[in-house]
């Protein structure tokens, strides 16, 4: 009986050992974005290439939709500042806020699924529900299926 | 059954067979003396007895090194379920650290082109 506890407690120790070397070795890897995309999603050359291009065209979207989020959240902290929580400008600024909000989150759907459309579909569908739940404030009762 | 005459040769044999028969019939073996015969046959039934079960008994077997070397070794039965063991927690750990680094870069990428998240620390929501 002792002999079985301590060849249990081996056992035991052996899993907890590979457990742990195997999370280490993991969290010792380091791999850019693109890399991981690449070989997590196995993208051919032609599909990475489409990708990466799609990315880059996405940047001007992006930053026009960053640029007029913060010109709303300078207006509604400006308000703020003078007392005006409470006056129509900061209603209007407030509701123009949550427009492009809503807009942000459309065009990164979109995006993701342009993306997805350009994997296989069962490494799209992956990618929808691994990048879907990240999006900041989206919705999650919205269809997100490859487009 | 045919039962040989006294010159130990039967009745439709051809002489060939009658040689050989004559040949078996003269022919005596005589093994060398062995005094430690017995000895070496019980020593030999009781190191197989001995000799334990095991992957590095096995392994040495095949390379001519005497099972009783290998007395510490686990049996195979117990070698089998550690090396299980290591198995499932190599692959829980490779597993859990796989999920792990996709959800940290799927919510980096989603960052890169997200304005919410680009901007969230900027001002109120």
């Amino acid at each position: 009986m002792k002999r079985f506890a301590g060849f249990l407690l081996l056992i035991l120790a052996v899993a907890a050992t590979a457990y742990g070397l195997t999370r280490y070795w993991g969290a010792q890897k380091t791999e850019d974005q693109w890399t991981w995309l690449r070989r997590e999603f196995c993208l051919s050359d032609a599909q990475f290439s489409r990708i990466q291009a799609l990315h880059q065209s996405y940047q001007p979207v992006c930053a026009d939709h960053c640029s007029r989020i913060m010109a709303l959240q300078q207006r509604m902290a400006e308000l703020e500042q003078t007392g005006a929580k409470n006056s129509p400008d900061y209603a209007a600024a407030q509701d123009g806020w949550q427009a492009v909000a809503r807009e942000c989150n459309q065009a990164t759907l979109r995006q993701l699924q342009k993306v997805a459309a350009e994997m296989d579909p069962g490494e799209g569908r992956r990618y929808l529900d691994l990048m879907v739940p990240h999006i900041a404030q989206y919705d999650h009762r919205e269809p997100r299926g490859v487009r | 059954m045919r039962v040989p005459g006294s010159s130990g040769v039967l009745p439709g044999m051809s002489e060939c067979d009658q040689d050989l028969s004559r040949t078996l019939k003269t022919w005596r073996h005589e093994p060398p003396p062995a005094p430690r015969f017995n000895a070496e046959v019980w020593a030999r039934i009781e190191a197989a007895r001995d000799a334990p079960w095991t992957v590095a008994a096995f392994i040495g077997s095949r390379l001519g090194i005497p099972a009783r070397h290998f007395r510490w070794a686990l049996p195979l039965g117990a070698s089998l379920m550690l090396a299980l063991a290591a198995v499932a927690g190599a692959g829980v750990g490779s597993l859990q650290t796989s999920r792990a680094v996709n959800d940290r870069m799927a919510a980096a990428y989603v960052r890169t082109i997200d304005p919410l998240q680009m901007t969230m620390d900027q001002g109120p929501r």
